[in-house]
This record gives C-alpha cells, structure tokens and sequence, in this order.
C-alpha cells in the first residue's frame, strides 16, 4: 500500500501549491484592476449597435460614439449652455433663426491624421440628412433642415426632388454651405432647438475622405443625375452594417477606436495623441476607455465592489439596496431625468407569409395575433387597463420614479401635469389596473359587445412581448403585464375560451432596435432619452409619421394605419395622420408660446384618448460609480446621459480616477430644464461640490 | 480490431444523417417567410417586401425532399444563376443574436468553450476516477465515506447555485478570480491588435502562442471557478460509477485469485481489476459530454464567458432559430463523436467487443 500513500502524499502537496499559489494569483489580479487609473471601465446590459453617426440613435451607441466623435457645440458641464466644440465660437444667427453660420476650428485632426475642414463639416451633415434611416435621428433634423417630415413618402418611396436643397440645384438654396472657413446652415423654417440639436452624437464630424474610401456616399458631385441616384442608392441602408462607420473609425474626438471585440463584447479606445483639446492620458484622465457588456447584474456589481470597472448600469433601482452595501461603490439614485419609459404597441405587425413566431398564427384563432391587433383602440385600452403603473413603479423602480400620463415628461415645457392617463381613476399618478374594465375593453374589441364579445374575447390570442436583454426594469414591466393577463385569463366570470396569453422574451439590445424597425414585434419596451430639451422631441418621437414610436413600429407600415381620425378626437384633429405631422410641425416651428403650449396640451389629450401606448414612468436617473471616480459630470440634456463624454475639457468634462478614492462628492451638474425633481435629495451643484461624501438613505 | 474500427466508422455518417434530417424535419415545419428571415439575414436582411421573391428564389416552398437536398448541398438558383451553399458548404444561415453567420459564430464560440472543457474534463476523468478507485479500494474507510458524502452533496446542488456561491464566496466575499475570461489589463492587451495575435481565441492557448505569461495566468485564473463549477456535478457521478465498478470487480474471482497468487497489490489493482472496471467509466464519461453541454449555459451565464453555452442560452431566449439550429448539429455531431470515441475505447479496453 506504500505506493498509494506516497501518491497522495504527493497529490496533497500538490493541491496544496496550487492552491497557494491560485489564491495569490488570484489576489493579484483583482489587485491590479484597482489601481489601474489609466483605465476607465464601464460595465452595462447594453451593446452599441452601430458606431455610426448616421446610423445610431440609442443611448449605447451613443456613449461610446461620444468620444469618438466631436460635434460643432456641446453643454458645459452639467448645464443647459452649449460652448463651441468643432466651431471655433457659438454661430451668429440671423434675425429670422433661418441661418446659422460657424467659424471652423483650426487645426483639428481627425484621427488618421488628416486635417478636419469645413467641408468635412458640411459633408457630415448633408450625409445625416441623405441618409435617413428608418427608425433613425432623421425626423430631428427633415423638418427644419428640409421642410418634410421625412425623405420617403409613406411608401417608401425616396422624395428625390430633395436633391435640390441637399446639393443646392434648381435655384434652390442649399442647406448646408461652406463660405472660406465657416459653414453655414441655412433652415427651411425656424426650429427653436435647432442649435441643441447640433450637439447630439449624430451630428458628429466624420472624415469626408475615411467614409468615400469606404464606398460611402460621395458628397455632392455638381450632376444632380449622379447625385439622385446617389441619393437614392445611400438612402435609408438596410442594416447597420450596410453603413460604412459602422465599426470604422473616422472621427476626431479624444478617443480613438482601438478595437470591438464583438464576440466577446467589448469595445475599446485609446486616447487619440494629436486631440486638439490635448492627449487625455496627459491631461488628467485616461489613456483606455472600455465598454463591456456585462448583462448579469451580479456579475456587474461584483466587478464594481472588485474595482473590475468604474462605473454600472444598476438593471433595476431593485438592485439598490444591493449596491449600497457595496464597498467601493458610490450611488446616487435620484438625479432628475427626462427619460420617459413605455410599452409600445405595433399597429401593423409584420406578418411575411402570414404569420411570424411572435405573432403565432397571424390570425385571431387563438393560436396568435392579426397585423392589426392595436389598431383596434378597445385593444389598447384593455392593455393598459391591465398595467399596473403604480406596482411597476414600485416594483423596477423602488418608487423612484414618477406616473406620468404620456411619454411626455416632467421637467420639460408644455408638460400638462393635469393630464390624467388612460386608466387614472381619479388622478394620476394612481394609476392601478383594472381587470373589469380591461375585460370589458376586450369583449367589445373587433366589433364585439359586452353583452355579446367579439373573437379577442371569445378566441383568445397568443403573442410575444420582448425587452432588451439585462434590462431588469423592463422585464418586470412586462411580467406584471403578463400577470394580470394571466389573471383575467383564470377568472371564470370572464367565460372559457382559448386563453389570453402573452409570453414574454429579451433580445440583445440591437437586435431588439433592428426588429423595431422591422415591425415584427407586436409589443415591445421602449424609452426616450431627450434630444434637446424640449417638448418637440419628445412628442414627434411617439406621435410623428417618421418617428420610431410605437405606432409607428416600423416606418414603411403608415399608410397602412386605416384610421388616424380616431374617436375623440377634436375637429381641428379630424384627419388623416399626416395632419398630426402638421400639428407636430406647428409646435416646433412656431415661436408664439401660446400656440405652442395649445399643439403640445391637444397632443398629450390625443395620446391618451386614443391609448397610443402603455405610459410607464419617468424614472430617475441611478448612477453608480466606484468612489475613487473623479469629476463625474451628469447632464440630463445630453441624451448619452449616462456617462457622456469622458474627456472634453472645453465642456468641462475630464473624467479620471484616483487610486484611492479622495472621498469626496465629485458629481457635477445643474440640470437644466428640469422643473420638476422627482423624489428624493438632488445634487444641484454647478460644479463639483468637493464635499465629503455623506451617508445615502438606506446605505446602512 | 481494424475492421471493428471501420465498421463503427462507417456508422457515423449514417446516425448523422439521421440525426441532421430529424434537426432539418423541424426547421422545415417553419413557415417559409421565418425560413427567410432565419436563414437569408446578414449583411442585407429581406425587406418586408422581397420575402416572396426570396422564397420563390430559394424554394422554400418546395417539397421537404427537394428544400432537404438544398439545404444540404446548396444549389443554383434558376432565377439568378447564382449558387448559394448549403450546410456541407458552412452555410448555417444568419444569427441575429450574434449578429453574424451561424458558422461564424460557432466558430468563435466554440474555442472559448472548448477552453473551459479542456479545463474541466481533465479534473473530472482524473479526479473521479482516481478518487472512484481509492474509494473502492479503501471501501467503508474515512477516504470512502468522505468521497461519498462530497459525490452526493455535489450531485445535489444545481450548478447555478453553486457557480453564484462560489463567485459571491470567491470573488465577492474576497476579491479572488473574476467573471468574465480576463482582467481589465490583460483585456488590454487582447484588445490591443499590436500587441496581441488571436490563434485559437483560447486566451490560455494564445497567451503561450504570443509569450505573454501575465495574460496566461490571468486567463487560468478566469477559469477556476468556472471549471469548479462545471466539474463538481460531473466529477461527482464519475466517483460514484467508477467507486462501483471497481467494488464490483474487486470481487470477482480473478481478483482474488491474482491476489491469491501473491502479487503486489498495486499490480492487482491496477492490472487486473481497473482495466475491467472502466467499460461503464467509458460510457458514462462520454455521458458526461451531455452534462458539461449543460451545465456550459449555466455556467458560461453565470460568470459571464461568451462561450457557445451563452449564445445557445441568448439563441434560445431570443428565438433566433438559425442559431439553436446551429447549435443543436453542432450538438449533435459532438454526440455522434463522442460515441464513436467510446465504442473505439470499448474496444481497446475489452477485447470482447472487437472480437464480438
């Protein structure tokens, strides 16, 4: 037996080294995360779709799209000032707001090391306008910058003669134009917000010549032959990776792409040397900036109490009390936000073939959904009749949130906070469900009575909700949903029938933005970060004809909504869809307050008369931070609002961190536009306060 | 032995054909217009309104003989002369979860896994049987009793409970290892095409193949827990067969008679009852490949390893029917090799089987 013996003898000692020696290796490397302060981690749920200007427009992209890219202006710190960027100075505008002229900055170098003119600034632009994705930024832009609503009719048929004000032919004034070393843009009608609008991630300066050596669009030729069927070929690309920045780099903002690890899902940058503003490794912040999508929140808080990363999508206000007892970790849960956050309805669900998984059968049998399931309005109304705002609020956001009855926003102008919601018994923010009206809402939808149901009652249906994968908040939206439609469907009372089902599933994020434009979702979660800060995004994004919004899931599908004239309506309102365009374009474009303050009440009142979408609420803004990160600046216009951007010392922003953590409150930020702060104690510094950092609520 | 070989060789491209016809059967059962959207996305998804062209260009609403062929071998189109390559060709269709072909995604997920089973099998088949064989041998003995009792407390654990407890233990209670495959630091170095060349997408592999031994450890690190976490199920069952096997073996009268005639025990052991015992250790290790497929979803989810278990999991949740599609021949074909490696092992084990 002595064989035996001295094996494991061996064997013993041998555990035992690997043992010492994986707990001391292990130690190490947690260790050297820690005191890495030349690199900024950030772990979220989200992924960029696409680092395209042109092409993104949600809030993940963005945040990473930020330092790649410099726009003309951007805020100060957290304020609602925007200070030149790109320009040189802040544009002279002339007195009828119709033209904007900049001075271009020189000496700018795009990051491989050409020099930025002012004819990259115009090529930008004009790029953004030509192409105009669905579901994209463009309906910012198409009504001052254009005139339209959107470059395609509701066929999808490309308006070519908008070559004329893109490249300037036929006497038209061109939109964009280059006079020595400023660019002027001239508008089609006077758009309030119009300069705020230029400090969004889309309207970043890209390298004329980086895009075209990528098969990009050429520019304006001086052939408006040619540049027609440019248009039309550049027009509105199929899929993100069908735009040629789509992982290229072509900017010239502080950082650098070094690399998008798809596979494993992160994205990192290096600090560009020849920054005009200055290396940011050499200037107080950092030479590596990291994006990691993390969807687990475990594992996201694990690595914020393991300094493994710097900063954290929470996934849920739940999550809260969780991170509080963190060590390491900073919180501040109740920034004032402009987010609004509902549950989207498709009104013309795609169905290929007559049927797609989501929407089972594609016909009401009780084994799936019609493509017009939501347009019916007793099928809206029973849904949110179904929701339960106030548990939802409880529930994802620990009651730090607010009821509102539209994705408008509280905070913003011509906010009615007298505006009650679909299912607000006596005030909003009561809105609790109510089985017994949904039920009813149901039995009378696609022409049946109480008295005598009509098939959604009698049939039953079956459909797929979906949310973004690691978006715990929406998860649990959609599970309380589902709950209540569970729980009519189990009451008796209502008679038997094939069931009221909905199951619910959670795509990555961009692959949920890319359905929503496919329109093969038939509900899905959306939310709105602000634009600018002003009702005009908010209200075009749901309500316009070129909108991402909910009913309008899929941009190609509206001419196919039969009835924009929906009961209860106002007379003035009485008409088909694109007189809502027109009433959206009467709110941005006039001056007059009183005007505006009427367009934008009747818009509020139409949302939830004719219950576009289930509103859900307008959160605060949790921001979780490792305490040894300095300067943090929030900015509840800028509509990457989580992190911004990380080093832009004209704006005020060098993010950095110190090893040890000075222990002080280094959150920046005014928040402007804000009139309303929902809940709780609110930073409202204008810089950093530099304050030792007291104890929150509840992080005992 | 050569023809026992070549006989089970020549089995394995029938049970696969069977096998990739059954998987074919339910991607059939789609409606056509899903077929479009899950096989033909990419770089250009359909638009809504080419969906009846494409099906008519790709026969999709042909008989389930014809579109099997197709999906098969690929084919030329009639309508636009252009081929387009079936499966024997790569061609698995699109992954909107993972954003690229199905092939394509296997291809990058498949090493990271691979990674953590190489990890993890070589604890498992020498941890358990070594351990299966000692408690055998040391039947009712402290060593015994402990295996017993650590074997059916790890049977009894689900992995997802015991992946967060060791990372909550581990890595939240003293910062030690991590979620994901790498450090930040290391991750800049990865991430870093100057300074890193990707062979194999192994970071251990890679980390030798490019000479850097920070990112080594840091990459073997990474994968203690998970490898923990995979093994410990499966580690347990492979005590618990090989324990029994060898009981079972140890009283046959061979042993007995071997001993009788004086020989040094480890010779009895080892010689005479082992090789005897491992028939059922073969089998149920190849089982075991259907456990760590498994347990990889759990655990790749919990820390956070974007291995092939992961995608499934986001595959699956995300009704991206390419990429279950592709996942479950990828399965499937590991199923069929596994099996072969076992019949092969049989024979080399037990001279009954190639004789028989």
């Amino acid at each position: 037996m002595w064989w035996f013996r001295s094996k494991s003898k061996i064997v013993i000692v041998l555990l035992a080294l690997t043992f010492v020696w994986a707990m001391a290796g292990a130690g190490s490397a947690a260790a050297k995360d820690q005191t890495d302060v030349t690199t900024f981690v950030y772990d979220t749920f989200g992924e960029q779709q696409s680092l395209d200007p042109v092409w993104l427009f949600d809030t993940s992209s963005s945040a990473v799209a930020q330092n790649m890219y410099d726009a003309l202006v951007f805020y100060k710190g957290g304020t609602g000032d925007l200070v030149p960027i790109v320009a040189s100075a802040l544009p002279t505008i002339s007195a009828d707001n119709l033209t904007f002229t900049f001075s271009i900055r020189s000496g700018i170098k795009f990051h491989n090391g050409d020099t930025l003119t002012p004819a990259d600034v115009q090529y930008s632009l004009l790029r953004l306008l030509v192409t105009d994705r669905d579901g994209g930024s463009g309906f910012i832009f198409n009504g001052a910058l254009l005139g339209v609503s959107g470059t395609r009719d509701s066929s999808g048929k490309l308006n070519t003669d908008l070559i004329d004000i893109v490249c300037g032919y036929n006497g038209k004034q061109q939109v964009v134009t280059v006079d020595s070393n400023n660019v002027v843009i001239h508008l089609v009608t006077a758009f309030g917000p119009m300069l705020q609008t230029l400090a969004t991630t889309e309207t970043g300066i890209v390298s004329k010549k980086v895009v075209v050596d990528k098969g990009g669009w050429p520019g304006c030729t001086g052939d408006r032959t040619a540049d027609v069927a440019n248009f039309t070929k550049y027009n509105n690309p199929p899929n993100q990776a069908n735009t040629e920045l789509f992982d290229v780099d072509a900017g010239s903002g502080p950082y650098s792409l070094q690399n998008w690890d798809k596979a494993n899902r992160i994205t990192t940058l290096k600090a560009f040397a020849d920054y005009w503003q200055g290396d940011a490794s050499k200037n107080g912040s950092f030479s590596t900036v990291v994006y990691k999508t993390v969807e687990d929140d475990t594992a996201r808080i694990l690595e914020l109490q393991n300094g493994a990363t710097d900063f954290i999508d929470p996934g849920t206000n739940a999550n809260l009390p969780k991170i509080y007892s963190t060590a390491g970790s900073r919180t501040l849960p109740t920034l004032p936000s402009l987010v609004s956050q509902v549950i989207c309805f498709n009104f013309d669900i795609q169905l290929p073939g007559g049927s797609n998984v989501l929407a089972g059968s594609g016909k009401l049998d009780g084994n799936g959904i019609p493509h017009d399931f939501f347009q019916d309005l007793h099928i809206r109304k029973a849904f949110n009749f179904l929701f339960d705002q106030s548990l939802a609020i409880q529930r994802a956001y620990v009651g730090l949130a607010q009821a509102t009855a539209t994705p408008h926003v509280a905070g913003l102008n011509f906010y009615n906070a007298d505006q009650v919601g679909v299912n607000a018994s006596a005030s909003i923010p009561n809105n609790g469900a109510d089985l017994n009206k949904a039920a009813d809402e149901l039995k009378q939808a696609f022409g049946g009575t109480i008295a005598a149901p009509g098939p959604a009652w009698t049939s039953g249906f079956v459909f797929t909700a979906s949310y973004n994968s690691g978006n715990k908040n929406r998860q649990i939206w959609l599970n309380l949903l589902q709950a209540n439609l569970q729980a009519l469907n189990d009451q008796g009372k209502y008679g038997r029938h094939g069931g009221l089902n909905m199951s619910v599933r959670n795509v990555p994020f961009a692959q949920l933005l890319n359905e929503i434009v496919d329109g093969t979702l038939p509900i899905h979660t959306c939310g709105w970060a602000p634009d600018y800060t002003d009702a005009a995004d908010y209200l075009l994004q749901w309500m316009g004809s070129r909108a991402v919004g909910s009913a309008y899931s899929g941009t190609d599908n509206i001419d196919k909504l039969p009835a924009w004239s929906f009961p209860g309506a106002t007379e003035t309102l009485h008409k088909p869809y694109n007189n809502w365009d027109e009433l959206l374009m009467l709110g941005q474009s006039s001056a007059a307050q009183d005007v505006r303050q009427d367009v934008y009440y009747t818009l509020q009142k139409l949302y939830v008369d004719n219950a576009l979408e289930i509103t859900v609420a307008q959160p605060t803004q949790p921001e979780v931070m490792a305490h040894w990160l300095n300067n943090f600046t929030y900015n509840v216009a800028d509509n990457g609002s989580t992190i911004g951007p990380v080093f832009n010392p004209a704006s005020e922003r060098i993010l950095s961190k110190v090893a040890e953590g000075d222990g002080k409150d280094n959150v920046c930020g005014s928040f402007p536009g804000v009139a309303s702060v929902v809940g709780g104690a609110t930073p409202a510094a204008t810089s950093c306060t530099g304050a030792a950092i007291s104890p929150i609520p509840g992080n005992q | 032995m050569l023809s026992y070989i070549i006989r089970r060789l020549l089995v394995v491209p029938v049970i696969a054909f069977i096998l990739i016809l059954i998987v074919f059967a339910l991607f059939y059962s789609l409606p056509p217009a899903v077929k479009v959207y899950a096989f033909l996305g990419g770089d250009k998804p359909p638009r809504i309104s080419e969906i009846n062209g494409l099906i008519k260009l790709h026969h999709l609403d042909q008989g389930f003989l014809t579109q099997f062929k197709e999906w098969l071998v690929g084919f030329t189109s009639d309508q636009d002369g252009k081929f387009y390559p079936g499966l024997l060709q790569g061609n698995l269709g699109w992954s909107v979860t993972a954003k690229m072909p199905v092939s394509q995604a296997l291809g990058s997920f498949i090493p990271v896994t691979f990674e953590l089973v190489i990890f993890s099998i070589l604890p498992i088949l020498i941890g358990g049987v070594y351990l299966g064989v000692r408690a055998a041998v040391q039947q009712n003995r402290i060593l015994d009793q402990l295996t017993r009792m650590m074997s059916i407390t790890a049977y009894s654990v689900p992995v997802f409970v015991l992946g967060l407890v060791l990372l909550l233990v581990f890595y939240g209670g003293f910062g030690l290892f991590g979620t994901g495959r790498l450090s930040n630091a290391s991750n800049n170095i990865v991430q870093n095409p100057a300074l890193w060349h990707s062979y194999t997408n192994m970071y251990s592999i890679d980390a030798l193949l490019n000479g850097n031994w920070d990112v080594f450890w840091d990459a073997v690190l990474h994968l203690i827990l998970p490898m923990i976490t995979l093994s410990f199920v499966n580690w347990a069952l492979l005590v618990r067969i090989t324990r029994s096997s060898m009981l079972n073996t140890l009283k046959e009268d061979y042993v007995n008679t071997a001993r009788a005639k004086g020989l040094k025990e480890k010779f009895v052991i080892n010689k005479h009852a082992f090789r005897n015992a491992l028939i059922p250790v073969i089998t149920i290790s190849t089982l075991l490949i259907g456990g760590l497929l498994s347990g990889l979803v759990i655990t790749e989810t919990v820390f956070g390893i974007r291995g092939v278990g992961l995608y499934f999991q986001k595959a699956a949740t995300g009704l991206d029917i390419a990429g279950v599609l592709g996942f479950t021949i990828f399965v499937t074909i590991l199923w069929v090799l596994t099996n072969l490696v076992a019949d092969l092992m049989y024979a080399f084990v037990d001279p009954r089987v190639r004789l028989g």
